[in-house]
């Protein structure tokens, strides 16, 4: 039986690598942020320190629209996880849709690296109350999941 | 020094003589000195002290570059030190506030009420920066200068939405 599931893994890890998508976001599409750090997770909320962005002013997200949950956290564990230095783990995400992002006059722009469905939040402000304004507002309109 | 003097002073309880009878006796007196000091605390205290441990353990685990599993800066000393300053001048009749390090380094306060009220500040230097939403479409951000002591703006919208009762 675990032999059969990593297995079914191993296949959805194949479907997911020639995953394709449009190349510009759609206003309904789900948008997923994955959270590393503890304290970015307060009381079954999603806290505005996960949605900042960069120094680079780039919020780096996922397009996770049509995507089961399995698939999504696989996303995250081959094409995030894996990929940063040392061991740190996903521990949660946090969905927004596309429509409340493009409210604050941010835009999603499709990055395809490492993964297709890649992208990044820009537009962000260089003032710093009107950039955190943003970031409490995602934070505020996003659904927490837990990494199960 | 008499027991009559001393009684007088206060300096020791005339009926709880300073030097014990054992030394079992001396960590015991030291143990219940210690629940009453607990005891007299101010409720705030207790939540401004948790901050201070919780600010700490922050210091510690996110003091390299990256500690969010992305580009975030270190989290300094410096921002400590602006934490520590402004859990002193935060008011005792408001809720506890959430402790949050950034991806810029620095340390931010959140509090929330239900889905709809949720506000943030934090301190970098001379400088407050606040954001809040605070039900339908009312939102509320800016920057103040912070010295030491929190400005009266924001104040009123701890006392406003966060009173601790």
């Amino acid at each position: 039986m675990r032999c059969l599931g990593q297995f079914s893994r191993f296949l959805l890890s194949i479907f997911l690598r020639l995953d394709r998508v449009a190349d510009t976001v759609g206003p309904g599409e789900r948008i997923s942020r994955y959270i590393f750090e503890k304290r970015h997770v307060k009381g079954g909320k999603v806290s505005f320190g996960a949605f900042l962005p960069s120094r680079a002013k780039e919020l780096s997200v996922y397009r996770t629209d049509r995507c089961s949950e399995r698939r999504i956290w696989l996303l995250g564990e081959l094409f995030v996880e894996r990929i940063r230095k040392g061991k740190v783990k996903i521990l949660a995400r946090g969905d927004v849709s596309a429509v409340i992002v493009f409210e604050q006059g941010l835009k999603i722009v499709a990055s395809k690296q490492p993964h297709s469905r890649h992208a990044n939040v820009l537009g962000w402000p260089d003032d710093k109350p009107q950039q955190r304004m943003k970031a409490v507002v995602l934070a505020q309109k996003s659904h927490l999941f837990v990494r199960p | 020094m008499s027991i009559r003097m001393a009684a007088a002073t206060g300096a020791v309880s005339m009926w709880w003589p300073a030097t014990g009878l054992s030394e079992e006796s001396n960590e015991i007196r030291d143990q219940i000195e210690e629940i009453r000091r607990e005891l007299r605390k101010p409720m705030s205290f207790s939540w401004r002290e948790s901050l201070r441990h919780e600010l700490a353990d922050i210091v510690e685990k996110c003091s390299f570059a990256g500690w969010d599993g992305y580009d975030a800066e270190p989290v300094s000393d410096e921002s400590k030190i602006a934490a520590l300053q402004l859990i002193e001048v935060l008011p005792e009749f408001i809720l506890a506030p959430d402790v949050t390090p950034l991806p810029s380094g620095e340390i931010a306060f959140e509090w929330r009420v239900g889905q709809e009220i949720y506000f943030t500040i934090s301190v970098s230097g001379v400088s407050l920066v606040y954001a809040g939403v605070f039900g339908g479409s009312c939102k509320k951000y800016g920057e103040e200068r912070f010295f030491d002591a929190l400005p009266r703006s924001i104040q009123s919208i701890l006392a406003e939405y966060f009173p601790s009762t």
